[in-house]
C-alpha cells in the first residue's frame, strides 16, 4: 500500500507482511494501516509501547511520541473523512541511529498540521477552549515536522531525537 | 474503558483515573466523572497518582468536569501529577487553572480555603 502512493520508505517484502488490521514487528520498525475509528488511537499507543520497551526507549520518549501521535491520528479520525468513504491511514515508525522517525499518511481533507494557525487558548476556566492544543502539543515534542500533499495523501513525517529527549 | 475509582471523603469527590487517559478512553473517563460529580458532592479533586499518560482530549475532559464542578457550586483541583502528565499540563497552562498538588490532602486543604 505504501508504495502506491510513492513513498520510499519500504521495501516490498515488508509491506507484504502488514495486513489492514496488524502491526508488524521488523527489526527497527512499524508499519500499521489504521481504520478510520478512534479505538485505532489505544492499538497504536499499544503497539508503541511495545516498540519502545524493545528498543530501550525511555518512558519520557515513549510518551512523547505516543502524544504526538494520538493528538495527530485522532485530528484525522475526527475531521478528515467527514462524508467519505475510502479512508486510507498507514503509520509507519523507525529507530535509526538514535532518531526516530514516523511517517502519517492519509487521503482524507488536505491538512497542514506545520503551518495551521493555533487559536488562542483563553486563559480562565470559563474562556479556556481545546481547540489547537492537540496539535500545540505536536509542535512542542517534535524535533522536526515536515509536511507534504502528494496524489492526494496527507504525508507527515516526524523526527524525534532521542539523545535530547532524555 | 478507562480504570477508575472514586472516593467520598467528607464533602470532597476524590477521582482516581488510572492509566492512560487517551483519545479512545477519554470518553469512558468523562462519562464517569459527569455521573460521579452529578450525584455529587461538587467539590473535586482528580488524582492523577495511577496516570501515566494524557492527550488533549483527556485535558478537555478535566475542563468540562471543573466547568461542570462549578457549575454545581463546587470546585476542582489536581493531585499527585507525575512528571510526563505535569509537562502536558504545563504546555496547555492547565497547570495554573486548576492548581496541583502532591497530595490528596494538600488538594482536599485548597479545596476548603
Amino acid at each position: 500500500m505504501l508504495r502506491d502512493i510513492g513513498s520510499n520508505a519500504a521495501p516490498g517484502a515488508m509491506v507484504a507482511q502488514t495486513s489492514c488490521s496488524g502491526a508488524v514487528f521488523l527489526s527497527d520498525k512499524i508499519e500499521m494501516a489504521l481504520r478510520n475509528d478512534i479505538s485505532e488511537v489505544g492499538r497504536v499507543l499499544d503497539a508503541i509501547e511495545a516498540f519502545g520497551e524493545a528498543h530501550g526507549l525511555s518512558p519520557k520518549a515513549i510518551f512523547r511520541l505516543n502524544l504526538a501521535l494520538d493528538e495527530l491520528i485522532t485530528n484525522i479520525v475526527s475531521y478528515a473523512f467527514e462524508g467519505h468513504s475510502e479512508c486510507h491511514i498507514e503509520l509507519t515508525v523507525e529507530l535509526r541511529d538514535g532518531v526516530i522517525e514516523a511517517l502519517l499518511i492519509d487521503n482524507g481533507k488536505p491538512f497542514n498540521p506545520v503551518d495551521a494557525e493555533l487559536p488562542e487558548l483563553g486563559e480562565g476556566l470559563d474562556e479556556r477552549r481545546i481547540g489547537g492544543l492537540g496539535i500545540k502539543l505536536v509542535r512542542t515534542h517534535m524535533d522536526r515536522l515536515d509536511y507534504s500533499r502528494e496524489g492526494g495523501f496527507n504525508r507527515l513525517q516526524m523526527h524525534m531525537n532521542l539523545n535530547a529527549v532524555g | 474503558m478507562l480504570e477508575m475509582t472514586h472516593e467520598i471523603r467528607g464533602d470532597v469527590l476524590i477521582l482516581r483515573p488510572a492509566k492512560r487517559i487517551d483519545s479512545s478512553t477519554a470518553k469512558s473517563f468523562e462519562e464517569q466523572a459527569n455521573a460521579l460529580v452529578d450525584a455529587g458532592p461538587a467539590k473535586v479533586v482528580i488524582d492523577f497518582s495511577a496516570v501515566d499518560y494524557i492527550s488533549s482530549a483527556g485535558l478537555r475532559v478535566v475542563l468540562t468536569t471543573a466547568k461542570r464542578a462549578k457549575s454545581a457550586g463546587g470546585a476542582l483541583t489536581l493531585s499527585g501529577v507525575s512528571s510526563n502528565v505535569k509537562e502536558v499540563f504545563d504546555v496547555s497552562g492547565f497547570a495554573t487553572i486548576f492548581g496541583m498538588h502532591d497530595t490528596d490532602e494538600q488538594a482536599i486543604a485548597a479545596l476548603k480555603s
